[in-house]
C-alpha cells in the first residue's frame, strides 16, 4: 500500500488512532462501576431463605462472644457476687476486682464492654427482624426465624435491663440521623421483652419438635421460661407461676438424674436444659468456639486455663452438710479435673483463691488451645424454672406448692442417699496419690472436707490441709470403705451410703496419711472408724412454711444454680445485696451507663443516680 | 544460595568485571590544557573542567590553570563550571602526544536561569514558576543511609515532616506535607516518572535525579482528586545524548545500633519496687529478700543486637545522538536491630529514550524490584515490660517462664521461635511515544503499569514456654498480596513565545485502574520444622483455612493548565481538572478542581534593574481547590460479615451466619482542599544568598469521618461521612547561601515551617471524635473537637501528688485516691474529680519542624551535614501505662512517692486501679527534639591516583545517620508516628530507630 504521508507523521497519525480506540472502548464499557469483590452488600443480601437463616445464625453466634458471655459478663454477674472473687493473680484485670470490691465507676471497661456486646446482639437481631418478613421463603420458616430473634432480643435486653436499668429501647437499625437515643424507662425495656417473649412463644416450636441438628435453638419452652424468669424480676409472681407452670406441664423437661453430668459434655442439651449456647471446638479455630470456659479454667500448665472467676470462701461454707453439689461445683488442687483427662488442679503460688468453678473447666486437648472451647453455657435450667415456680407460688400465697417445687430439685440433689458421713471425699489425683505413696492403680478418694460437728468430724476424721508444697499434707485421711464396701471412687461413696438410715452406726476404714514437714518422711497408718449417722438427713425435704420458707427457697437457688452467673442479679432483686456483699450501696442496684456512651450519645443519656 | 545472596554475587561479579573493563583499551594519548577566567579576566580558581557526560575532570588551580592528562586521542567536549558562574562547553579535538590549550571565560550566572523544575505534566524554569514547589537533588537523597527514600526527605524541605513509621529495616515513612488537612489518609501522592503510586518502597535513592515536592494548590491541582495532601515527583537518571558511557559503582557497608535503650530498673529495684506495689495493694511481697539480685536480665540487651547493613549500586549511563540509556542495578541488605528483623532489596532499572525521526520520540522508565525480609517478632514491648529477675534460659538451657509476675512472656523465647519471611515483587515502568508537529505542539501517549506481588509466609512451632506462651500445634500460614495497576495518560501541549508574549499549555485525557488481591491459606499440624515444611501442603487438612478477597477502583480524568507570562516579568498560571471515581456514590461521581496563580518578578523591572545586591525577586500568589480520594474502594455500600456462626446439634455442628453489620452512605464524596498560598523568592549577591518564602491557608471540608457512634447502635464500625473541616496555615521559608574561596566552597541551608493546626467542625452535630484507645482499658486519650487540633491528648491535668489523707479529703477528689496517686485538678470547679474534669494536655502536631542542611569541600575532601528537628508536639506514653502485670518499671519509678513529703511529681508504685493509670498529664511528655540526622565526609583521590588505577573518580566515605538525638522524651525515639491522625503519636513500644554507620567506595570509570 502505498502512502503518501511521511513516517513520522505516519506514527502519529497511528498514534491518535490508538487514543481514540482506547477512549472509545473506555466510555463504552462501565469504567467506574465497580463493586464489591467476593462478598455480598447490602445491595443483594436478603434475597432467599438461606440469607434469612444465615442473618439468624448470626444473631446467636454473638452468644459465644468475649463481650456477652465471657470475661467482663463473669464480673458484672458473679465476681460482684458473694459466689466468687476475681481471680487470677492479684494485678491481673484489676478492673474486674473493681467489681468484687464495689469501687467501679462509669468507667470501668466492664461495663462498656458488656454494654457494646449486648447491643450488638440487638443489632443483629434487629436486622433479621427487619428484612426477614420480606423474604420470599417458607412460610412455617420464616415465622420460626422471627420467633428466634425476637427470643434473643428478648435475652439480650433482659441483660442490660437488669444490669443498667433503663436502656436506650431500639427495635431497628438506626438510620445516620437517628444516633442520639435517650434511655428508655425501665419498665418500658420490660415492656419490650414481654412482647417480645411472647410473639416468640407464639412463634416457636416446642424442644421435642426441633431434629438433633437443630438443638440449641431457642424453642418454645426456652421463650417460656425466660419469661417466668422476666416476670419474677418484676415481681409479678402470677404470671411468673403461670408461665413456669406451663414449662412444667409441657413433660418437655425433667432434672436429670445425676447433677454432676448436666455439666459434662453428655449433659449438653439435656432434657433438664432450656437454652444454652452451644459452642464447639474445631481444628480451624475460634469460629465456633467460646472462651468462656477458658477464662474461668485452672490457671497454669497444663491446664491453659485464666483461673478467673472463682468460687469464694463465702459459697463453699453455705452449703449444707453433705451437699453433693458442693464438690461437683467446687474444684480444689489435687482433685482430678472432670474431663477425665487426669490433668490435675494443681496449687498456683501467684494465686491467692485455690478453687475453680467445676462446672465449666475447658477440656485439656482442645485444639489451638483452651481458648477454641467447646464447653456450652448454660443459661436457663428445669431446675432454675422449678425454683421459680417455687418462689413465685410462695409470692402468691401457695405454699404447699412452693414446698413441692423446691423439694423436687433437693430430691435431686440427695443422689438417691438420704444420709451424710459428714464428709465430702474427692477424686485424689494420680501425682498426689503417688507423692503419698499409695501405690496401686485403683483410685483414691480423699477428705478434705469433713464437717467438724458431724458424725466424721466427731469420729476423728481429719481434713486435708495443704500448704503450697504438694508433699506437705500434715494429716490427710483417705476414705478405704464404708459399712465394708470398698470404696475408690465417689460413685462407690454414694453407692455404699444408699441403704444407711439415719441414726445407724456405720463402720469406715481410714487410711491417714501424715508428714510433718515438707520433704519429710511419710507415715501410713490404717484405722477403723465407726461413724454414727446423725438425725438430719442429708437434704431433707423442706417442711418450713412463712419466711422460713422463702429463705430455703432462696438458699437452694445458690446452691443449685451457684457458678452458673444466677447470684448477682437475685441478690439484688430479692433485696439482699446490701446484707450479703461488701461495700454495696444503694446506688450499686444498678451499674452506671459506661462513661464513653454517655460521651458519645450526644450528652441525651443521662447516668444513673450516684454515680 | 539463597536468592539475594546470589543477586549479591550477581552484583559484585558485574562491579568487578566493569572495574576491569576499561584496562583493555590504554592507548597513546594527549592531554589538554588552558585556564579558567571571568568576564574581568580574573582567573576562577577551583572551577571544575570535565569531560562531558563522564564524571572524568580536573579543577583550576590558585591562578585558574588547569590540565587534563592522558586522554585517548579523539574528540571531546569540555565543560568548565563555577558556583554563580553559567557553565561552558567547548569541543576540543586531542590528538596522540600533544597538548591542545583551550581557555575558559564564564559568565556570572545571575539568575541561573537554566533551572529546570519538574511539575505536573511537564517541565517548567524555576523562574516562571508560579507554584510553591521545592526540589531536592538525587545526591542529596543518596548520602542518607536508609532504605527508604522517603526517610531521606527528612529534613530536607521546609513544610514536609517526615516521621519514620518505625525503625524496622524496610519501613518507611508516614510524610505530611503543610500539616493535617484530613482525619484520613495524609500521605501525599507520588509521581515517579509519571506514573502515579501511594507507595515509593521500590526506589532506590541511587537512581534518583531529583525530586520535587509540590505544595501548594497551583501546584498539586492537575492532580485533583488525589493531591489534597501534597504531591511528590520524583524523576529517576537518564542517560544524556551525545555523551560517552560512563560507569560508576558505589559499594558502602556499616552497621546499624539501636539509639537509645530505655531506662528500665534491674532486677534488684525490680523486686522491691514489685514488693512494694504488692504490699500497696495488700498483698504478700512477690520476693522474700529483693536484695539477692544483682543487675538481673537486660533483655533489651536480649533482643537487640549490632546489625550490618550493606548497599551495592552500578550503573552505566550515556547516549548517542539518537538514543540515551541508563542501566542500573542496587542491592541493598539491612538487617534490623531487632533480632531475626531483616531486609534485603535487589532492583533493576533501565530509562532509554529512542528518536525515531526527528519529530517522533519513544522512551521507557523501567525499574523492577525485589524484596525478602523477615519481619522482626513482636518483643518491643515484651522487651520493655519482662521480669528482669527471670533469666532467659534455665540452668537446664530450657527458655524460662518470665510470666509469672510479669504479663510479658519471655521475649528471647519469642524471637527464638518466631519464623517468618516476606518476599515481594514489584515492576513499575512506564513507555511513552512524543510526536512534535506544527512547530508549537506535542502529542504525547503514556502507558504506565505497577504490578506489585507480595508474598508472607509464617510458620509457627510447637513450643511450650509457659501456660501463656506457649503453642500446642504447629501451623503454617502463606498469604499473598497482588496489586495492579495501569495508568494511560494522553496529553497535547502548546508552547510558543510571540514577541513579550509567552504561552504554554496542556491538556489531556488520563484513566486508571487499580486492582487489589489477597490469596492465602493456613493449616495445622505441619510435619516439620525445617523452611522447605513451611507450605501449606505440608500442614493436616483438617483445620484448614483460606481467605481470598479483593478490591478494585478506577478513575477517569480530563485536564488542562496554561501558563502565560509577558516579558518574563507578569506571569499567570491556570489549571483544571475533572476526575470521575469509582468510589464515591452515583450522585457525586465526578469533581472539578480548578486553580489559578499569579506570579510577578520585581528584578526584571526597570526600578530594580540598577539595584546590583538583588539578583532576583519573585512575589507569587496562587489559589485552588483539590481534593482527597484516599477511602476504602466502596463506602457508599455496606457488606455483608461471614462466618457469624452459630452452634447447634448434639453433635455440634456450625451454623454458617452472615449478616449485615455495618452501615452505608450513597452519598459519599471526596474531601475538598481549598488552599490559597503566598509566596517570595528572593536571590541575592549574584544568587550566592537565596530565599524562599510561603504563607498558606489549607481549608479541607466535607473530610470522610468514620464517626464513633455509641455502641447502642450495634455496628462495629460506622459509615464514611463528609463531615468535618480542618484548617492548616503556616509559614514557611528556606534560605541558602552557597559561597566558594579557592579551593573551599560550602553550602548552608535553613528550613523551617510553622503549622497551625485547627479543627473547624466535626459536621451533622458532632461535637467531638475520642480517639487513642490503649490496651488498658483506657478507651481513649485524644480528643478531637472544633477550636483544636486534631487528635489532642485529652485526660486529666495533674496537680501533683496526694501526700496525706487530710489532704485528699479536703480536696476535690476521685473516690478511692489514697495517698501517693495523683491529685487531678477539679478543672469545672463542682468539687468533684469526675470525667467533666478532663481537659486538653497536649498536642501530637508540632508547631515547627525544621532542618539544616550543610555541605562544605576543600580540595578533595567533601562533608555534608544534615540537622532536623520539631517543637512543639507532645507524645502519649501509653507504654508506661499499659501494666498487666508486675511488669519492669521504668527508672523514673525509682523517684515514687512513698510517703508524706518524699516527691510531688512521681506517685506510689501500683497497678491498674489506681488513678495515674487514666489519661493525665503524667503520660504526657515533651516531643521536641533536635537530631543530627545524617553527617558524611568524603575523599576523593587525587586524580594521579585514581588514574593509575584506570578509574576516572574515587572517592571513599563514611557516613553517620541518626547520630545523636536530643530530646526529653523518655522513649526509643520522639519520632512516633501513628495508625491514624486522630490517635497519633501514641508511644505503645515502637520499634526503635536505629544510628548507623557506614563505610562506601564511590568511583567511575
Amino acid at each position: 500500500m502505498r502512502c503518501s504521508l511521511p513516517f513520522s507523521r505516519r506514527l502519529g497519525v497511528l498514534a491518535l488512532a490508538l487514543v481514540l480506540a482506547g477512549g472509545l472502548a473506555l466510555s463504552g464499557c462501565d469504567f467506574l462501576e465497580k463493586s464489591p469483590k467476593g462478598e455480598l452488600t447490602s445491595d443483594n443480601f436478603f434475597e432467599d431463605q438461606q440469607s434469612a437463616v444465615q442473618a439468624t445464625n448470626a444473631t446467636y453466634s454473638v452468644l459465644r462472644d468475649w463481650q456477652v458471655h465471657v470475661f467482663s459478663w463473669l464480673g458484672v454477674t458473679e465476681i460482684a457476687s458473694d459466689d466468687a472473687t476475681k481471680g487470677s493473680t492479684p494485678s491481673d484485670a484489676s478492673f474486674l476486682l473493681e467489681l468484687q470490691n464495689k469501687t467501679f465507676g462509669p468507667t470501668n471497661g466492664a461495663f462498656g464492654g458488656t454494654w457494646a456486646g449486648y447491643y450488638t446482639g440487638v443489632y443483629r437481631a434487629n436486622v433479621a427482624i427487619q428484612n426477614i418478613p420480606s423474604v420470599d421463603m417458607e412460610a412455617g420458616l420464616q415465622e420460626r426465624l422471627m420467633g428466634e430473634n425476637k427470643f434473643l432480643r428478648a435475652y439480650y435486653y433482659f441483660f442490660l435491663v437488669r444490669a443498667y436499668g433503663g436502656v436506650p429501647k431500639i427495635t431497628a437499625p438506626l438510620k445516620s440521623d437517628e444516633f442520639e437515643q435517650p434511655r428508655a424507662p425501665r419498665d418500658s425495656i420490660y415492656a419490650l421483652i414481654e412482647r417480645d417473649l411472647t410473639d416468640a412463644i407464639d412463634a416457636l416450636p416446642p424442644r421435642s419438635a426441633y431434629g438433633g441438628s437443630e438443638t440449641g435453638r431457642a424453642t418454645q419452652g426456652a421463650a417460656e421460661g425466660l419469661l417466668a424468669k422476666v416476670h419474677l424480676f418484676q415481681e409479678e409472681y402470677d404470671e411468673a407461676l403461670a408461665h413456669a407452670e406451663n414449662v412444667i406441664a409441657s413433660n418437655e423437661y425433667s432434672l436429670l438424674d445425676d447433677y454432676w453430668t448436666i455439666f459434662r459434655p453428655e449433659g449438653e442439651h439435656s432434657s433438664g436444659s432450656l437454652f444454652e449456647v452451644g459452642a464447639v471446638a474445631r481444628e480451624s479455630g475460634a469460629e465456633g468456639s467460646s472462651q468462656y470456659a477458658q477464662v474461668q479454667g485452672v490457671r497454669g500448665s497444663a491446664n491453659n486455663g485464666w483461673g478467673f472467676n472463682q468460687p469464694s470462701p463465702d459459697l463453699e461454707a453455705s452449703y449444707e452438710p453433705g451437699d453433693p453439689r458442693h464438690q461437683a461445683t467446687i474444684l480444689h488442687p489435687w482433685e482430678t479435673l472432670p474431663d477425665g483427662s487426669g490433668v490435675v488442679a494443681e496449687v498456683n503460688p501467684n494465686m491467692t483463691n485455690q478453687r475453680y468453678n467445676e462446672k465449666v473447666q475447658p477440656a485439656v486437648d482442645a485444639p489451638g488451645g483452651s481458648g477454641n472451647n467447646t464447653v456450652n453455657i448454660r443459661r436457663l435450667r428445669y431446675a432454675d424454672v422449678l425454683l421459680i415456680a417455687a418462689e413465685a407460688a410462695y409470692e402468691t400465697g401457695d405454699e404447699a406448692t412452693a414446698r413441692q417445687y423446691l423439694n423436687d430439685v433437693r430430691e435431686r440433689a440427695r443422689e438417691g442417699r438420704s444420709v451424710t458421713l459428714g464428709l465430702q471425699p474427692e477424686t485424689m489425683s494420680e501425682p498426689l496419690a503417688e507423692t503419698l505413696g499409695l501405690a496401686g492403680s485403683a483410685p483414691h478418694v480423699f477428705v478434705r472436707y469433713a464437717d467438724e460437728e458431724g458424725p466424721a468430724g466427731q469420729a476423728g476424721v481429719r481434713s486435708f490441709a495443704y500448704s503450697e508444697e504438694p508433699v506437705l499434707v500434715d494429716t490427710l485421711d483417705v476414705l478405704e470403705s464404708v459399712d465394708g464396701t470398698e470404696v475408690t471412687t465417689r460413685e462407690e461413696y454414694r453407692t455404699a451410703l444408699q441403704g444407711v438410715s439415719a441414726g445407724e452406726a456405720v463402720p469406715v476404714d481410714i487410711t491417714r496419711v501424715q508428714q510433718e514437714e515438707s520433704g519429710g518422711s511419710i507415715t501410713t497408718t490404717t484405722q477403723p472408724m465407726s461413724m454414727t449417722v446423725p438425725a438430719e438427713e442429708l437434704l431433707p425435704d423442706v417442711t418450713a412454711g412463712g419466711q422460713a420458707l422463702l429463705e430455703a427457697i432462696w438458699a437452694e437457688r445458690r446452691a443449685e444454680l451457684a457458678m452458673e452467673q444466677h447470684r448477682y442479679f437475685d441478690l439484688i432483686r430479692q433485696g439482699r445485696a446490701a446484707e450479703a456483699l461488701d461495700g454495696f450501696e444503694s446506688k450499686h442496684t444498678v451499674y452506671p451507663i459506661p462513661q464513653s456512651e454517655i460521651d458519645l450519645s450526644g450528652g441525651v443519656m443521662d447516668q444513673n443516680d450516684g454515680y | 544460595m539463597s536468592g539475594p545472596r546470589c543477586t549479591f554475587a550477581f552484583l559484585l561479579f558485574a562491579c568487578v568485571s566493569l572495574v576491569a573493563l576499561p584496562q583493555a583499551q590504554a592507548q597513546a594519548t594527549g592531554a589538554v590544557t588552558g585556564t579558567v577566567v571571568d568576564e574581568e579576566g580574573s582567573p576562577l580558581p577551583g572551577a571544575n573542567v570535565t569531560i562531558a557526560g563522564t564524571q572524568q575532570g580536573t579543577s583550576t588551580n590558585a591562578d585558574g590553570q588547569y590540565t587534563l592528562e592522558r586522554l585517548d586521542a579523539g574528540d571531546y567536549t569540555l565543560r568548565a563550571s563555577f558556583v554563580g558562574y553559567r557553565p561552558q562547553e567547548e569541543e576540543v579535538t586531542v590528538a596522540a602526544g600533544e597538548t591542545v590549550e583551550m581557555k575558559f571565560v564564564l559568565s556570572a550566572d545571575v539568575a541561573q536561569l537554566d533551572e529546570m523544575v519538574v511539575v505536573g505534566y511537564g517541565e517548567q524554569e524555576r523562574e516562571d514558576l508560579t507554584g510553591s514547589i521545592s526540589s531536592v537533588e538525587g545526591e542529596s537523597i543518596s548520602k542518607v543511609t536508609t532504605s527508604s527514600v522517603s526517610q531521606a526527605l527528612q529534613g530536607k524541605v521546609s513544610g514536609v515532616q517526615v516521621t519514620p513509621s518505625s525503625g524496622a529495616p524496610g519501613a518507611g515513612a508516614q510524610i505530611r506535607i503543610r500539616g493535617v488537612g484530613t482525619l484520613n489518609n495524609t500521605s501525599p501522592l507520588y509521581v515517579v516518572d509519571g506514573m502515579l503510586t501511594n507507595d515509593i518502597s521500590f526506589l532506590n535513592s541511587g537512581d534518583i535525579e531529583s525530586v520535587e515536592v509540590l505544595k501548594d494548590a497551583s501546584a498539586t491541582a492537575i492532580y485533583g482528586s488525589r493531591g489534597a495532601n501534597g504531591v511528590i515527583i520524583i524523576t529517576t537518571k537518564k542517560g544524556q545524548a551525545g555523551e560517552g558511557t560512563t560507569f560508576s559503582a558505589d559499594v558502602s557497608h556499616g552497621w546499624q545500633e539501636v539509639m537509645s535503650p530505655i531506662d528500665l530498673t534491674n532486677a534488684r529495684q525490680y523486686a522491691t519496687l514489685a514488693n512494694e506495689l504488692r504490699e500497696n495493694q495488700g498483698q504478700s511481697p512477690a520476693f522474700d529478700t529483693p536484695d539477692q539480685f544483682g543487675e538481673g536480665t537486660d533483655w533489651q540487651e536480649q533482643v537487640y543486637r549490632t546489625a550490618p547493613t550493606q548497599d551495592v549500586q552500578v550503573s552505566a549511563r550515556g547516549g548517542t545522538e539518537d538514543v540515551t540509556y541508563n542501566f542500573s542495578g542496587n542491592f541493598l541488605r539491612e538487617d534490623g536491630t531487632l533480632e531475626k528483623s531483616d531486609f534485603q532489596r535487589a532492583s533493576f532499572r533501565t530509562n532509554n529514550t529512542y528518536q525515531l525521526t526527528e519529530d517522533v520520540e519513544l522512551g521507557h522508565n523501567l525499574a523492577f524490584t525485589y524484596r525478602t525480609g523477615t519481619n522482626g517478632p513482636g518483643v518491643v514491648g515484651s522487651a520493655y515490660r519482662a521480669d528482669p529477675t527471670v533469666p532467659p534460659r534455665n540452668e537446664d538451657g530450657e527458655f524460662s517462664d518470665a510470666g509469672a509476675r510479669a504479663s510479658a512472656g519471655n521475649p528471647a523465647a519469642t524471637i527464638f521461635y518466631t519464623r517468618n519471611t516476606y518476599s515481594g515483587r514489584r515492576f513499575v515502568g512506564n513507555l511513552y511515544g512524543e510526536y512534535s508537529f506544527l512547530d508549537h505542539f506535542t502529542f504525547e501517549s503514556s502507558l504506565g503499569l505497577d504490578l506489585d506481588n507480595q508474598e508472607t509466609r509464617t510458620f509457627n512451632p510447637e513450643f511450650a514456654v509457659s501456660s501463656a506462651q506457649r503453642n500446642d500445634q504447629s501451623s503454617v500460614s502463606v498469604n499473598t498480596v497482588e496489586e495492579n495497576s495501569w495508568l494511560w495518560e494522553n496529553t497535547l501541549s502548546y508552547s510558543q513565545t510571540i514577541d513579550d508574549h509567552s504561552i504554554d499549555v496542556v491538556a489531556g485525557v488520563t484513566a486508571q485502574e487499580f486492582k487489589n488481591e489477597t490469596l492465602g491459606g493456613s493449616r495445622v499440624n505441619v510435619i516439620g520444622e525445617d523452611e522447605s515444611l513451611w507450605y501449606l501442603s505440608a500442614g493436616q487438612e483438617d483445620g484448614q483455612t483460606n481467605v481470598n478477597t479483593a478490591f478494585d477502583w478506577s478513575m477517569l480524568s480530563g485536564l488542562m493548565r496554561a501558563n502565560y507570562a509577558y516579558q518574563d516579568r507578569y506571569l499567570v498560571t491556570a489549571s483544571l481538572r475533572a476526575d470521575g471515581s469509582s468510589r464515591f456514590g452515583e450522585d457525586n461521581r465526578y469533581g472539578y478542581f480548578p486553580s489559578v496563580a499569579l506570579g510577578w518578578r520585581l528584578s526584571e523591572e526597570a526600578f530594580l534593574e540598577d539595584v546590583d545586591v538583588i539578583s532576583n525577586l519573585k512575589l507569587r500568589g496562587s489559589w485552588g481547590k483539590i481534593g482527597n480520594d484516599k477511602i476504602n474502594a466502596y463506602p457508599s455500600v455496606a457488606s455483608v460479615t461471614t462466618n457469624l456462626n452459630a452452634v447447634f446439634g448434639q453433635q455440634e455442628s456450625l451454623a454458617f451466619g452472615a449478616t449485615l453489620t455495618e452501615l452505608a452512605n450513597p452519598q459519599i464524596q471526596w474531601e475538598e482542599t481549598t488552599q490559597s498560598n503566598i509566596g517570595l523568592n528572593l536571590g541575592l549577591f549574584d544568587g550566592q544568598l537565596t530565599a524562599e518564602m510561603d504563607y498558606y491557608n489549607r481549608t479541607t471540608s466535607g473530610i470522610l469521618v468514620r464517626v464513633p457512634i455509641p455502641d447502642y447502635v450495634g455496628v462495629g464500625t460506622q459509615p464514611f461521612v463528609n463531615a468535618a473541616e480542618v484548617v492548616n496555615s503556616g509559614l514557611e521559608a528556606q534560605v541558602t547561601l552557597s559561597q566558594s574561596h579557592g579551593d573551599f566552597s560550602y553550602q548552608v541551608s535553613v528550613n523551617g515551617a510553622t503549622t497551625n493546626n485547627e479543627v473547624q467542625s466535626l459536621g451533622s452535630g458532632k461535637e467531638e471524635i475520642f480517639g487513642g484507645g490503649l490496651a488498658n482499658e483506657i478507651a481513649f486519650t485524644t480528643k478531637t473537637e472544633p477550636g483544636r487540633a486534631i487528635g489532642s491528648f485529652y485526660g486529666y491535668k495533674v496537680n501533683g501528688i496526694y501526700q496525706t489523707q487530710e489532704e485528699i479529703e479536703n480536696a476535690a477528689s476521685m473516690p478511692g485516691v489514697e495517698p501517693g496517686d495523683l491529685n487531678f485538678a477539679d478543672v469545672d470547679g463542682d468539687g468533684d474529680i469526675d470525667g467533666d474534669d478532663r481537659t486538653y494536655i497536649g498536642s501530637p502536631i508540632p508547631d515547627l519542624t525544621y532542618g539544616l542542611n550543610l555541605s562544605a569541600s576543600y580540595k578533595g575532601v567533601d562533608v555534608s551535614a544534615t540537622i532536623n528537628g520539631e517543637m512543639g508536639a507532645q507524645i502519649f506514653n501509653a507504654k508506661k501505662s499499659e501494666r498487666f502485670g508486675i511488669e519492669n518499671f521504668e527508672t523514673s519509678y525509682l523517684d515514687r512517692w512513698t510517703g508524706p513529703g518524699s516527691t510531688n511529681s512521681e506517685p506510689r508504685i501500683g497497678n491498674p486501679g489506681h488513678n495515674w493509670f487514666t489519661a493525665s498529664e503524667w503520660l504526657v511528655e515533651d516531643a521536641d527534639y533536635l537530631k543530627l540526622r545524617n553527617v558524611q565526609v568524603g575523599y576523593t583521590l587525587p586524580e594521579s591516583v585514581s588514574q593509575s588505577l584506570n578509574l576516572d573518580n574515587l572517592r571513599l566515605y563514611a557516613n553517620g545517620t541518626n547520630l545523636v538525638t536530643f530530646t526529653g522524651y523518655s522513649g526509643y525515639t520522639p519520632e512516633i508516628s501513628g495508625s491514624s491522625v486522630i490517635s497519633s503519636s501514641i508511644d505503645d513500644g515502637i520499634y526503635p530507630i536505629a544510628r548507623s554507620f557506614t563505610m562506601g567506595i564511590d568511583m567511575t570509570f
